[in-house]
């Protein structure tokens, strides 16, 4: 041991541990902060899951295990009787809406995201007037802004309907949200238009970063706009992009409000949480409805760490070029 | 080329203003319904036909819509001054 070492241990800590030490406690509040909101309401639903818990009685559930996901059982026949969500279609049906829902929302959020980001990246007059008003539908509440589409949607008095007529778009008058073949597109709609603001301000944020002489350079290479966009700007903002991606994807996955407000009660568009709601408040039947929050909260996780295993391979893939 | 230059500016300006009309649409036609009443809210107007201030006395001179703002102000004052201050 040298002196300096021997005269920090006389200290009793060394620098590092006291730095640590010090940290912990500036992050202590903080942890129990979060562990009070986030980790304690998402450990109580696990275990509701795991209880046959209702909604009169939260505290007198009793512990059944699996059942609530998948119970069998075989009857002195000698049939077997499967039970529980991972045998529920509705489930399932959810599962896929959801799926459907937040993949088709997402892509079709990302590019057009892009193009608003990339038309209010170029210079013009009026570019922070246009910036403002790009933002309206994302400062709308998503309740105020689902009534206000469910009304312009509305089979008979709902302007989309007459647009769609004035231009000979379509022949007669639509019941978006009430028809099953229609009720996503409605949602999918209205969604676009809420979160593409979104997508365009977390893209316009990446497309900033990009230092402007790399474009000069491009220009007078004589490089075409379009192969600039793709070989420098795309890569360049890519980052920038796979985190909006992810913000989405998360958003979009647990999607409630929107859905809730504009189609209630309809197969076509019930997503995970919406389905887990209706069994945990309406259907009485709360542990069920938890071991649904669980298997949507299992869901999403996977999700995003495939997303975010699979993003790393592409990283690693372009830094071996 | 200048030709070429106008035209390419207006197809940018033309594409600045679908995606102002496309954001900023439901949101005009919401302010233009607000100032129709009775019957006038189930005709379809692309202008603002009626100006009448009705619904907004009903709302804000109403019972509780004062108190649902001095709610929403009271919720968000105090979030941002937790958020900022309480560390």
């Amino acid at each position: 041991m040298t002196s300096a070492n021997s005269a920090q241990a006389g200290a009793g800590l060394t620098l590092l541990q006291q730095r640590q030490r010090a940290a912990f406690w500036f992050l202590a509040p903080m942890l129990l902060a979060l562990f009070c909101v986030a980790a304690w309401p998402l450990l109580r639903t696990v275990w509701f899951s795991f209880t046959d818990t209702s909604l009169n009685d939260l505290y007198g559930g009793k512990w059944i295990g699996f059942d609530n996901y998948l119970s069998v059982r075989t009857l002195e026949s000698g049939r077997v009787i499967y039970r529980g969500t991972l045998v529920d279609p509705a489930w399932w049906n959810a599962v896929w809406n959801t799926v459907r829902f937040s993949v088709v929302s997402v892509t079709i959020e990302t590019v057009l995201g892009l193009i608003v980001a990339l038309v209010l990246n170029a210079e013009f007059k009026g570019r922070g007037l246009v910036r403002a008003a790009i933002l309206i539908p994302w400062a709308i509440p998503t309740i105020v802004s689902a009534k206000m589409w469910a009304w312009m949607l509305n089979d008979q008095y709902g302007i989309i309907n007459d647009i769609l007529l004035r231009v000979g778009a379509i022949d007669q008058k639509i019941a978006w949200t009430a028809n099953t073949d229609t009720a996503m597109y409605a949602v999918l709609m209205v969604d676009v238009w809420k979160t593409t603001p979104f997508m365009a301000l977390l893209c316009l944020a990446g497309l900033q970063m990009v230092p402007r002489d790399i474009y000069e350079a491009a220009r007078i290479d004589g490089v075409h706009p379009v192969k600039v966009f793709f070989k420098v700007t795309l890569p360049l903002i890519r980052p920038a992009l796979m985190v909006a991606v992810i913000f989405r994807m998360l958003d979009a996955l647990r999607v409630f409000d929107l859905i809730y407000v504009l189609t209630p009660n309809s197969a076509a568009t019930k997503t995970m949480s919406v389905i887990s709601r209706e069994n945990l408040i309406d259907f009485d039947k709360f542990a069920y409805g938890s071991a649904q929050s669980t298997l949507l909260f299992v869901i999403l996780a996977l999700f995003v760490s495939l997303y975010i295993w699979l993003g790393r391979v592409d990283l690693s893939g372009e830094g071996g070029k | 080329m200048t030709a070429n230059a106008l035209l390419k500016s207006v197809a940018f300006y033309a594409l600045v203003a679908v995606i102002v009309l496309f954001s900023v649409f439901p949101f005009y036609y919401a302010i233009v319904t607000s100032f129709a009443t009775g019957t006038g809210l189930f005709e379809i107007n692309y202008w603002p036909k009626q100006f009448s201030t009705a619904n907004y006395e009903a709302v804000l001179g109403g019972r509780t819509f004062p108190r649902n703002i001095l709610n929403s102000v009271f919720i968000a004052t105090t979030t941002v001054v937790f958020a900022l201050f309480w560390r």
